[in-house]
């Protein structure tokens, strides 16, 4: 035992992809949003 | 460009950066993070100018509009400097690249719910109808957002907890209390959802918005006040815990999140205000006298 951590890359992915779904996500909300306002 | 340099080891604070392949050049991080931050936050500083000099700003275009396709584009650029360019952390490994996305979103919610309460205070200390549906407008997307990255805050803190701490979540106080922000906020969002009246959904969510937002600086001194399992803060009073091949590559990312948030504060507050205007009853018809 090295007390590093090893791997763990598919946790890294999943944080990288959650920020990426509420960005995308919520831009899209506001778009679509901004469209029925209008 | 600094020379290439041999890789670094280095011990004793808590994030340093374990690794770094012999013989790379170092890019010069704060040379970027400065180039960044002249343009964005110039930007910002002309659009602030025309629009207080003039009625709205004279711009063709949205203006929030190029800040936020900026911030995309540098969150892209940023998540590849995090996972394929910055070094492994000493102890979390390849795991403390989270850190990436999970404390820009930490301090950019912080940063909207702050605003958010001084949204609500210039709200309530307003006298101007047209300036308090300004205001009331700015809250709400102020609080939405922020709820938004509290969120993120929350799950990505708990994809990190997982492989460092070997728990999903736990009752620490920075967990706990960052949780109990996140609800207030949220709560505030209910509120205004169920307020039919105008007048007393923006009073009643401005003063809710305020004692909401004194969950802030408990959150943020929360690992100080009590013993947190959670790590005391990046960027402190007493100097930066990060090793700066690491620091640089945060602040990046914080300043892209920053700019999206920004795009995302402004089209959210105009769809508010065109909401507060629909609801404005019809003007009187004009007698004539």
């Amino acid at each position: 035992m090295t007390g590093v951590i090893e791997g763990g890359w598919e946790y890294v992915y999943a944080s990288y992809l959650t920020s990426w779904v509420f960005v995308v996500g919520y831009a899209a909300s506001l778009w679509l949003r901004s469209r029925e306002e209008r | 460009m600094r020379d290439c340099e041999a890789p670094v080891a280095v011990s004793g604070e808590r994030i340093r950066s374990a690794d770094r392949p012999p013989g790379r050049c170092a890019i010069s991080g704060s040379s970027i993070n400065g180039i960044a931050a002249l343009l964005g936050f110039g930007y910002l500083l002309v659009v602030a100018g025309l629009t207080l000099t003039r009625e709205r700003p004279v711009l063709p275009f949205r203006w929030e509009l190029p800040l936020g396709i900026a911030g995309v584009v540098m969150l892209a650029v940023g998540n590849g400097f995090g996972l394929f360019y910055a070094p492994s952390e000493k102890f979390m490994g390849q795991v403390g690249r989270i850190i990436y996305s999970h404390v820009p979103a930490a301090w950019v919610g912080m940063i909207c719910f702050l605003l958010a309460a001084v949204f609500a205070a210039g709200f309530l200390f307003t006298n101007d109808p047209e300036r308090a549906r300004r205001w009331d407008a700015a809250m709400e997307a102020a609080c939405e957002v922020g709820v938004l990255e509290g969120v993120l805050m929350l799950l990505t803190g708990a994809i990190f907890g997982r492989p460092t701490w070997g728990v999903w979540w736990t009752w620490d106080p920075r967990l706990t209390s960052a949780a109990v922000m996140t609800m207030s906020f949220v709560g505030v969002l209910l509120l205004r959802g169920i307020v039919r009246d105008p007048d007393r959904r923006a009073t009643w969510s401005a003063v809710a918005t305020i004692l909401a937002g004194i969950n802030v600086p408990i959150v943020y001194m929360s690992v100080q006040w009590w013993a947190s399992l959670h790590q005391p803060q990046s960027e402190g009073a007493g100097g930066s815990m990060i090793d700066p091949s690491m620091r640089w590559i945060l602040f990046f990312n914080a300043m892209a999140f920053l700019f999206v948030t920004v795009f995302f504060l402004a089209a959210r507050a105009r769809i508010a205000e065109r909401r507060v205007e629909a609801e404005m009853p019809e003007p009187l018809p004009e007698v004539a006298t």
